[in-house]
């Protein structure tokens, strides 16, 4: 990919190793990505609590036809834009962050608890997560034998 | 009195013990194990239990092969509820026995079926061979030819009591039913 | 007078169907599916916070049981991760052992998936024949590693012994090749197969694409991406991906067919390797109390359900700070949504079956 010219287009964007890392903009940024270069792939979003800084998101892009990958990155706090339209695996993953990190995606109406039951408490890949669901409490009954 | 009990018992034990009819109920590794005892090398028909049922209402035997989550607790509660008596429970593999391997770091790994539902035979292992599944399904023969119909539901009453105990199960069941 | 009225169908999560707990949340209209709402978690044991809880060591033989069939692949994805963070170099004979059993163990899911596929479609007796020849496999890897499916047999630096038995992998070379044959003898051309399977959960690329399906499935709708041709375990292998063009249900299946045709070929070259080779040499590192330096890594491996990648984000403390797991079933039964939708409910089964979804690699 022509990353300088991505980061002429793209000014508060930065490279730092091999991802970079946006400020704002990602659904634009994205879409360039897909529209005006060839990755169409989005192999999966990873999320990681950076605690005093928010949670991480990170694209992973990947091209089929140059065979190369693409790292995006950005901090968000609770909220974050939605690329469902861009890609649609991105359901998926965007539904299993808001799972663990309580993540909204502005523009995803279909996010609901997916690996946790409807009405459980916290979100567990959380770094501040403590068990507190009161469902936790069918492990301390002692044994019927 | 007695005589006509142990008649009764011997006659009853033996149709139940040999032609136990397991739930195809598999959640994860150990139900490939299960699949592998009813496949071609283990054969588990030889012990009478090769009719697998996919509905609760047909099986007498709940054969618990994975890890239960607490998502997946209460689906397992309702299925052995919908089953029949006489029923029995086999905890198959290291999760269902007491968390295995999930037991101190997992969140939402319930530490053993045994908080759920009543547990005849436990098999532990991680997972257990299909010849493993095979001598538990003899042992709990064994156990059926040796009881008496006074004693099963005596050992059902004392687990049905517990049973009770967890609210949150009871919770569960009365907000799934208004919704 | 027309009747639009929609019936909600409930699959699952206790369903003999659906490969473990997968619950499907169907909309009906008379028979023809109009929407479909995957709910998994059923088995979601936290893989991800265990790590985080757990040095690396601590965490390797939980790593076989994110994919029970195929556990191979994921200790050597884990492995590989580490490996690389480390700057670890494998000898070149332990990377022929890692690519043997990891294609055998590839052949042993495939294996159980034709077997499971053919039941779902209500076959019964490609099951016991597919489950017969995973047999033989199985006992190979219980003679080599002790165990039969979740081997832990992969090491950081290598393998845990050097690899023995070979006379029993020949045997399998012999038997296996014959009973595939059988398997498309019975299976392939078989008329009520081909009306179930033909045209049913066409699969386009660009669906494929934009819902980053990997793996046979993608390859099975056309598109040549299969990433062992970069692997590093694989360099010096001669092998071809298979490409299937139709991308439907029995495209899928003959996909997975010629696979197993192509990874016995991989074992072949790689047991007449083994067979030359010398004692296996290697420095292995000690396991206990290893330490990644901070930074973050990823690697990725094509495992039999699609790509799987690990990505470690390490602080430089004893366990991982955080680590994700992509899998690629997860993707597969997102992509349910839309691949049932207009199709007949009896059909259900076979599409979802033919994606060959597994749940633990689902959930986590």
């Amino acid at each position: 990919m022509n990353t300088e010219k991505f980061l002429q287009i793209f000014q508060d964007a930065q490279l730092s190793g091999d991802k970079i890392i946006l400020k704002s903009g990602l659904h634009d940024a994205l879409k360039f990505l897909r529209e005006q270069s060839t990755f169409c792939i989005l192999k999966d979003i990873s999320a990681i609590d950076r605690s005093e800084k928010g949670i991480e998101l990170i694209y992973h892009l990947y091209s089929q036809i140059d065979n190369e990958d693409v790292l995006i990155s950005i901090c968000v706090k609770d909220e974050a834009e939605s690329v469902i339209d861009l890609f649609k695996s991105a359901i998926a993953d965007e539904n299993e962050i808001y799972d663990m990190f309580g993540i909204h995606f502005s523009g995803n109406e279909r996010l609901k608890r997916l690996y946790m039951p409807q009405d459980w408490e916290g979100f567990p890949l959380r770094k501040d997560y403590v068990e507190k669901d009161s469902r936790l409490a069918w492990n301390d009954n002692e044994d019927n034998a | 009195m007695g005589i006509i009990v142990s008649s009764i018992d011997y006659i009853l034990n033996n149709a139940r013990a040999n032609s136990l009819w397991p739930l195809t109920f598999a959640t994860s590794c150990c139900g490939i194990e299960m699949m592998q005892t009813v496949a071609s090398d283990n054969d588990i028909a030889r012990f009478g239990s090769e009719v697998f049922r996919g509905s609760p209402r047909q099986a007498d035997l709940l054969i618990c092969a994975g890890t239960i989550t607490h998502k997946m607790a209460p689906v397992l509660l309702r299925l052995y509820e919908q089953m029949a008596e006489p029923k029995y429970v086999i905890a198959m593999g290291a999760c269902t026995c007491g968390g295995g391997m999930f037991c101190d770091t997992s969140y939402s790994v319930i530490k053993g079926i045994d908080k759920i539902i009543p547990v005849d035979i436990y098999l532990p292992m991680c997972p257990p061979r299909p010849e493993a599944l095979l001598d538990a399904i003899r042992k709990l023969q064994k156990k059926i030819k040796s009881e008496t119909i006074l004693d099963r539901k005596k050992f059902v009453d004392s687990h049905t009591s517990n049973l009770m105990e967890s609210k949150d199960i009871l919770v569960l069941k009365q907000k799934e039913q208004q919704s | 007078m027309t009747m639009k009225t929609t019936l909600k169908l409930n699959l699952g999560p206790q369903h003999p169907s659906t490969h473990g707990v997968l619950r499907l949340i169907l909309e009906l209209t008379g028979e023809q599916i109009t929407s479909c709402e995957p709910d998994v978690g059923y088995l979601h044991r936290g893989m991800e916070k265990m790590a985080e809880k757990m040095s690396y060591i601590q965490y390797l033989p939980t790593v076989d049981r994110i994919d029970y069939l195929a556990g191979f692949f994921y200790s050597e994805l884990y492995i590989r991760t580490i490996e690389k963070a480390l700057n670890i170099e494998i000898p070149e004979k332990a990377k022929k052992i890692r690519a043997l059993l990891l294609e055998l163990n590839r052949i042993s899911s495939h294996l159980l998936w034709i077997g499971a596929f053919l039941m779902d479609l209500g076959a019964i007796s490609p099951f016991f024949y597919a489950f017969r020849e995973r047999e033989m496999i199985l006992r190979y890897f219980e003679k080599l590693t002790g165990q039969r499916m979740m081997y832990n047999y992969f090491v950081f630096g290598g393998v845990r012994h050097d690899i023995d038995f070979l006379e029993d992998i020949e045997e399998i070379l012999n038997i296996l090749p014959e009973k595939i044959k059988d398997y498309e003898r019975i299976i392939t051309d078989n008329p009520i197969f081909l009306t179930r399977t033909k045209n049913k959960g066409v699969l386009t690329q660009k669906t494929a694409i934009n819902y980053a399906i990997t793996g046979v499935n993608l390859r099975a709708s056309g598109v040549n991406y299969d990433i062992r041709k970069s692997d590093y375990l694989y360099e010096e292998i001669d092998f071809n991906p298979v490409i299937m063009e139709d991308g439907d249900c029995w495209a899928r299946y003959k996909a997975r067919i010629l696979e197993i045709k192509e990874s016995l070929k991989i074992v072949k070259e790689v047991l007449e390797y083994l067979k030359k080779s010398e004692k296996l040499k290697q420095n292995l590192i000690k396991p206990i109390g290893i330490i990644l330096p901070e930074g973050e890594y990823y690697s990725e491996i094509e495992a039999p359900r699609g790509l799987a990648s690990c990505y470690i984000v390490s602080d430089g403390k004893e366990n991982p700070y955080r680590l994700k797991w992509r899998t690629g079933s997860y993707y597969s039964v997102n992509l349910l949504r839309e691949l049932l939708v207009g199709n007949y409910l009896n059909d259900a089964i076979a599409i979802a079956g033919s994606l060959d979804i597994i749940l633990p690699e689902v959930d986590k």
